[in-house]
């Protein structure tokens, strides 16, 4: 799994490492069921604060991309590559929505007018 | 011969034929040998030397263990295992185990009802019995071996052998994988276990080394290697030492190989960085990465989709000392 961040782009360096780890679970590396290195470990190799690693964590969890096992640490769910890659997707989208001025009320119609 | 058929018959056929021939003699006449039992000959087929009997069990035992896991382990390897497909890997092993078999069958049959070992006798037939079975199996080894997938030769200067990222000025990267070998694994595993009648016939420091060697192989069995602004990192199972740390300084550059674990010395860590400038960490045969150190020395390490890394380091690499 490659990690690479901008540190004087616009988007929040948390961001930045969940969307490379979304797009690496997507592409199966890591895959399913294997455990991520340390939050700590991968902070260090950035050169980033250990919290900036865990909100991105934090963040895939939410999206049920990785979950902590006891004993085991992260690791990376069954569901998660097409999970990932969808999220990724919807990164994408909101990002380019924004891009062009839209309002957050104006991409959930975006969204919904689909569905 | 088809693969499977070569797999079972080199993984289940052959050790099991091995092991019948050495335990079934044993089993029979193993309580009637003397204490100490004879094991050097001169020429003339008398004994003049010998050897505690639990020694002579732990040694011969040794080969034939260690020889046929050689073979299973050949034949438990997916990965193509060089030119000649596993053939040298499967010999040494089963000449091994052969060698072991033989000289335990022998003494078996020559010295089962004899009081004292110096009346132990052991004519010329016996000694080629234990060469021919040694050889006997070898050369079967060596047949089914050759029936396993072998690697095409692979040119290791490829043009795009090594990649460099284009890294932004105020861009960071790291890289991280996990590898985990099961048979390695196992094969610690089994060491440890095989201490076990060892400690019984000859005592804990015998089987000592045989804990360290399981222990160790199966700490190298899962690693963690990661690749960063600092350099290159390997973590070895759940001990946080011994490790390995390369300096990103030190490194001069970094190429996408194909390792064929033949040519670095077989599996596990191999070498040292140290003593014998070069070390190469070796969990499957195939993709990895190689590096080339500023002081001459080399590290390679087996790892799935090298590109990244060895892309990132470059790119490191050249930022240092840029």
């Amino acid at each position: 799994m490659l990690i690479r961040v901008e540190t004087d782009s616009g988007t929040p360096l948390h961001a930045q490492i969940a969307g490379q780890m979304r797009r690496a679970i997507a592409s199966g590396d890591p895959a399913p069921g294997q455990k991520l290195p340390a939050a700590r470990t991968l902070a260090e190799g950035l050169g980033v604060n250990v919290h900036t690693l865990l909100r991105a964590f934090q963040s895939l969890r939410d999206e049920g991309l990785l979950e902590v096992r006891r004993g085991r640490g992260t690791i990376v769910t069954g569901a998660a590559p097409p999970l990932a890659r969808l999220n990724a997707l919807a990164q994408d989208l909101v990002a380019e929505a924004r891009r062009s001025g839209m309002a957050d009320m104006e991409i959930r119609r975006l969204l919904e007018v689909q569905l | 011969m088809n693969e499977r058929t070569a797999r079972l018959a080199l993984g289940l056929g052959l050790p099991a034929a091995l092991m019948a021939l050495a335990g079934i003699p044993l089993l029979v006449f193993g309580g009637d040998l003397p204490n100490p039992v004879a094991t050097h000959f001169e020429l003339s087929g008398r004994s003049d030397g010998s050897m505690a009997l639990g020694g002579f069990f732990f040694m011969t035992g040794l080969m034939i263990i260690v020889g046929l896991a050689g073979c299973v382990t050949v034949a438990l390897v997916r990965r193509p295992l060089g030119p000649t497909g596993g053939a040298l890997g499967a010999f040494a092993g089963a000449f091994l185990a052969g060698l072991g078999t033989g000289i335990l069958t022998a003494t078996v049959f020559t010295q089962h009802g004899i009081e004292q070992w110096q009346e132990a006798r052991l004519p010329f037939l016996w000694i080629a019995w234990v060469v021919g079975l040694a050889l006997v199996a070898g050369g079967a080894a060596t047949r089914l071996g050759a029936s396993l997938p072998s690697a095409t030769a692979v040119t290791t200067g490829a043009p795009d052998a090594s990649p460099t990222l284009d890294l932004a000025p105020g861009e960071r990267a790291v890289w991280s994988t996990n590898m985990r070998s099961a048979w390695l694994f196992h094969l610690g595993l089994g060491l440890i276990l095989v201490a076990i009648p060892v400690t019984i016939f000859t005592g804990a420091w015998a089987a000592t080394g045989l804990v360290v060697a399981g222990l160790a192989t199966m700490n190298v069995a899962s690693v963690q290697v990661r690749a960063d602004r600092s350099g290159l990192h390997v973590r070895y199972g759940k001990l946080p030492w011994p490790r390995t740390d390369v300096a990103i300084g030190r490194i001069g550059s970094a190429r996408v190989i194909d390792v064929k674990p033949s040519e670095w010395g077989g599996w596990g860590y191999r070498g040292s960085l140290r003593l014998m400038r070069h070390a190469a960490l070796v969990l499957r045969g195939g993709p990895g990465m190689r590096l080339d150190l500023t002081d001459g020395r080399v590290f390679v390490v087996t790892v799935d989709q090298p590109e990244e890394p060895v892309a990132l380091l470059n790119a490191l690499s050249a930022r240092q000392g840029a």
